[in-house]
């Protein structure tokens, strides 16, 4: 008898602890929920006095965002950055975070379902998680589109594109970017690189690495070593010291994959001795703009990036959708072109677009121009256009107006 | 004597045999790009890194603990050592870091001792809290100050490294705490028929433990130059490296000290990393190798304590 208690206490603790456990997602979506439900107040105070303000029963409407971290630069900007346009369009946003694992972002897609949301976000790791999130959404009516990604399986494109609740996707031209970028490496006369990147089957990843491995190949810059799925501070250090230390005429690591990796790999190089030697290029930018532009500036780094302003334009064809005024009754595709920093752009990005009144290049105005609540004209192509023009001169042409 | 010496001979060539072996393979596939001074040193320096980790989870994998939770701790300890190392320097990185290690060891070794549920299933929950708890302390990543950064440089990081192998195995090997894990590994029941008190040294071993990821997340952090924060289970991918170094070194006991062999299994992991970079070989291959190099270690060293058995 005595035995039985102990073991029932056993098992009650044990599913406590293991409840306690999970906790950090519930938490975390908790908090996040609370953030955005606090930056989104009451659409009635939330919507700004010149527009039609966003009806009492548009606060009810919530986005569900799937997300890959709510740590890190990155992921907390784009969070930011959503969490401002919900103030404005009078939504909520709510934020799961499961990695880069197709199983748990599918579990967060049902979760959001069950939950009963109107509409879904998602940062997809495979373009298969995105067909199963047709059928979830098209079974619970829910708009959902993506960010960050587009579709190339021709197959899961058809399936996904015939969904009546499917918005769209915006997404960067990886490859082209990434062929710049080699470009530009190749035009300072650097002939002997290294290469880390992402997981294969990772659309960006494999983007980034074509794009820069046929600008490599087209104007002789030999790659002496790459390594693949690498996506944090850990593995790209290892990554780095390992080129270093196998090859004595490397002069330049391309970091593609993971804003971590970025430092991790200018810090293993300073290690190593080998500051002013070895450059770093990275498409994309740590978040740390004292850095990036220190970085730059002294010719230590080549970077492309900027692209964290993408998941606005698919939140605004959410929005829309949700609010029954959608852009347009077919998906809509918006492609950003990343900026490839010089040391002016680099200045101007990280000290007026990243950290000045506007967030990523946007303030409160474009958020209700592209509101259909606030701007009844506004149409997709208009969307695709913005997507298309962000720059940094398309910030300054903004601005000086 | 004669007999003494030349065992002791033995045990050597067999231990460095391995690692020479390997490097050997790879010198002679890329004589140009694997294998020199300079590489190799930078080796030795990048598998102080995992070791230093590993010291810590031998305490506990010895008395047939396991702990999940090793990966968030660094993550956590790493972050607090960060967040201090601004306003303290050394002193706010390594107290941060190791204080932060401790305490969360003793959270495990708390919940251990009073569920008495395993240490597997405890770990893995408070892998999840301790993920979360990382996250709430620092959202986003943060990165050591260049001037505080020399336990990622020569000379400070392998001095480290070497402290911390000699401290973990004068623990190990001449305390009477040392002495009660090894027993409690032999056997439990035995151990406490001796009148050692299994629980009360699992606990201790889980604090132990900490120290060491304290220190861990030093080196960790000063390597990387920053930690971000972590959740999802995704810091659980760091207890792989120390915990391989971990059964590499006790499968070359036999042959020489286990914190050695610790260590030269972390070198023969660097090394068949690097060597199949410079061969250009893709990453799911390199995983696939390293798995099987540990399969047929542990498998041969199985072979060869069944015939010695036999013999």
């Amino acid at each position: 008898m005595k035995k039985r208690v102990v073991s029932s206490v056993i098992i009650a603790l044990l599913l406590s602890t293991m409840m306690v456990g999970c906790a950090p997602k519930a938490s975390e979506q908790s908090s996040q929920t609370q953030a955005s439900s606090t930056a989104a107040p009451e659409a009635g105070t939330a919507a700004p006095a010149a527009s039609t303000a966003a009806p009492e029963a548009d606060s009810e409407k919530t986005i569900g965002l799937v997300i890959w971290g709510t740590t890190g630069a990155a992921a907390l900007q784009e969070i930011d950055l959503l969490t401002k346009a919900a103030k404005i369009t009078g939504i909520k946003v709510e934020v799961l975070a499961s990695g880069y694992n197709a199983d748990a972002q599918l579990k967060d897609v049902e979760n959001f379902a069950a939950k009963g949301v109107d509409g879904i976000m998602i940062c997809n790791c495979s373009e298969e998680v995105v067909a199963k999130t047709a059928d979830i959404c098209e079974e619970n009516k829910i708009y959902f589109g993506q960010f960050h990604r587009s579709l190339s399986k021709a197959e899961i494109k058809d399936r996904v594109y015939s969904s009546k609740y499917f918005v769209g996707n915006t997404s960067e031209d990886e490859e082209g970017t990434a062929y710049i970028l080699g470009k530009t490496i190749a035009d300072m006369g650097i002939k002997n690189v290294a290469i880390t990147t992402g997981p294969h089957g990772d659309s960006t990843a494999e983007g980034r690495y074509a794009g820069l491995k046929k600008a490599f190949d087209e104007f002789g810059v030999k790659v002496l070593a790459e390594q693949w799925d690498v996506s944090s501070g850990e593995t790209a250090a290892t990554a780095a010291q390992n080129f270093i230390s196998s090859n004595k005429d490397l002069e330049l690591i391309a970091t593609m994959f993971s804003v971590e990796a970025i430092k991790a790999v200018n810090t293993t190089i300073n290690n190593a001795g080998k500051k002013g030697k070895i450059k770093v290029a990275a498409q994309d930018t740590t978040g740390d703009a004292a850095f990036d532009l220190e970085l730059l500036s002294s010719g230590e780094a080549i970077m492309a990036g900027g692209h964290l302003v993408d998941p606005l334009f698919t939140y605004m064809m959410l929005v829309n959708a949700i609010n029954g005024t959608p852009l347009s009754d077919k998906p809509i595709e918006c492609r950003l072109t990343q900026i490839v920093f010089t040391p002016e752009r680099a200045e101007i990005y990280f000290k007026e677009m990243e950290q000045g009144n506007t967030l990523l290049g946007y303030g409160d105005e474009d958020f209700k121009k592209m509101f259909k609540k606030t701007n009844p004209g506004f149409t997709s192509d208009e969307l695709v256009k913005m997507a298309a023009a962000w720059s940094v001169e398309d910030f300054q042409a903004r601005n000086t107006k | 004597m004669t007999k003494n010496i030349s065992q002791k001979l033995k045990n050597v060539m067999v231990v460095t045999s391995i690692p020479l072996s390997i490097y050997m393979v790879f010198y002679i596939l890329q004589p140009e790009r694997f294998g020199s001074l300079g590489g190799i040193f930078l080796l030795i320096q990048q598998s102080f890194v995992p070791t230093i980790t590993s010291m810590g989870l031998l305490y506990i994998i010895v008395m047939g603990l396991f702990d999940f939770s090793i990966g968030a701790i660094l993550v956590m300890s790493s972050l607090v050592g960060l967040s201090l190392v601004q306003n303290y320097g050394y002193a706010g990185l390594i107290l941060g870091c190791v204080i932060t290690a401790v305490a969360l060891q003793l959270v495990n070794a708390v919940l251990y001792s009073l569920l008495k549920i395993p240490s597997l299933i405890v770990t893995v929950g408070t892998l999840m809290i301790f993920e979360a708890l990382g996250s709430f302390v620092a959202p986003a990543d943060l990165w050591i100050p260049a001037e505080y950064g020399a336990f990622g440089r020569f000379p400070a990081n392998v001095i480290l490294g070497i402290l911390v192998v000699v401290f973990a195995y004068f623990i190990m090997y001449r305390t009477r705490f040392g002495i009660y894990v090894q027993a409690i590994g032999q056997s439990e029941t035995i151990a406490r028929s001796m009148g050692v008190n299994p629980a009360k040294i699992k606990f201790y071993g889980f604090i132990m433990c900490g120290f060491f990821v304290g220190l861990g997340a030093v080196s960790l952090c000063s390597f990387n130059g920053g930690m971000v924060a972590q959740i999802g289970m995704n810091s659980m991918m760091r207890v792989f490296t120390p915990m391989i170094g971990c059964f590499i070194g006790i499968t070359l006991k036999k042959y020489c000290n286990v914190m050695v062999g610790i260590f030269i299994g972390q070198f023969i992991l660097s090394m068949i990393t690097l060597g199949l970079i410079t061969l250009k070989v893709d990453v799911a291959i390199q995983n696939f190798l390293t798995g099987l190099f540990l399969i047929v270690l542990v498998a041969l060293s199985a072979i060869n304590k069944k015939n010695e058995v036999v013999k």
